[in-house]
């Protein structure tokens, strides 16, 4: 019972309430955007989840690139733990995103993917390279070389992070851009307040919902380690 | 399909892949410790 109160499953869980709360404010409590300005007034509700799940994405795309580079500079055994779990959590959020845009973009575009849009193209990239690696983690051996290999992937892929991120605003063409930025006319955030209000609440709640998620694969890594070395010392005892 | 069902499909989807990985890393990491204080404890008996 006592494992219940480990401090990974508490945040865990405390995020995923947080996360459910957003859902519920974001169809109960924020107001309907402007019908003359978008096609699906309903469907913007989704963007609640969506834009958090896509920044969770880039903080794990982040600590699988410091993982990847803390494994090729030390050799360190925490840097290819960061490449494992910024591949699997990457692979999650990464998904979140792939599934929630095209379902949005189907509503308010009249379409579910836009073949020309870089960010929708890069962005299914990168979450198909931690498609790959979490794919490979998973069914290759694992040793110096696989890791090198593995690493390199990610430090590759890690790349598309920045292009996806400035095509938010430079290849922009189906995408809409960045919302919480001032407006250059009226020097305001073009949202409503209390909109805003929920947005930040969810991006609030991802945060401790993703530094939970760190946290249990980070003791999940680290336990299995500890798990390998007791069997090991069991049957040494038992050679003996 | 309509914006309001489109929001709700997305929000059971997405609610199904956290909720699932959540649950199942927490569930890994409880059997990974009680694993280890079984073989714990079969150390120190031997």
């Amino acid at each position: 019972m006592s494992d219940y109160r480990d401090p990974a499953v508490i945040i865990t869980v405390a995020g995923l309430s947080c996360a459910a709360i957003t859902a519920f404010l974001g169809f109960f409590q924020a107001p309907l955007v402007n019908p003359d300005s978008w096609n699906a007034p309903e469907a913007y509700r989704i963007l609640y989840w969506h834009v958090p799940f896509a920044w969770s994405s880039f903080l794990s795309f982040t600590i699988l690139f410091a993982g990847a580079v803390s494994w090729y500079a030390k050799r360190s055994e925490r840097g290819w733990s960061m490449v494992v779990i910024g591949s699997e959590l990457g692979l999650l959020f990464g998904s979140g995103v792939i599934i929630s845009g095209p379902i949005w973009g189907s509503a308010e575009w009249g379409v579910p993917w836009d073949w020309g849009d870089v960010r929708l193209n890069t962005y299914a990239l990168l979450t198909l390279v931690a498609l790959f690696l979490v794919m490979s983690l998973r069914s290759q051996p694992d040793g110096e070389e696989t890791r090198d290999t593995l690493a390199a992937v990610g430090l590759f892929g890690f790349i598309l992070v920045p292009i996806t991120a400035a095509a938010t605003t430079i290849w922009r063409n189906r995408h809409p851009g960045v919302i919480f930025r001032e407006s250059e006319e009226t020097g305001e955030v073009p949202v409503d307040p209390e909109i805003l209000q929920v947005m930040v609440f969810g991006t609030f709640s991802f945060m401790i919902l993703f530094i939970g998620l760190v946290l249990l694969n980070y003791s999940i890594y680290n336990l299995r380690a500890e798990l390998e070395s007791l069997n090991r010392e069991i049957d040494k005892e038992m050679t003996n | 399909m309509t914006g309001e069902i489109a929001a709700l499909v997305t929000y059971a989807l997405l609610s199904a892949i956290l909720g699932y990985y959540s649950f199942s890393r927490i569930s890994a990491l409880l059997e990974l410790k009680r694993k280890i204080g079984d073989k714990t404890s079969t150390v120190a008996e031997e």
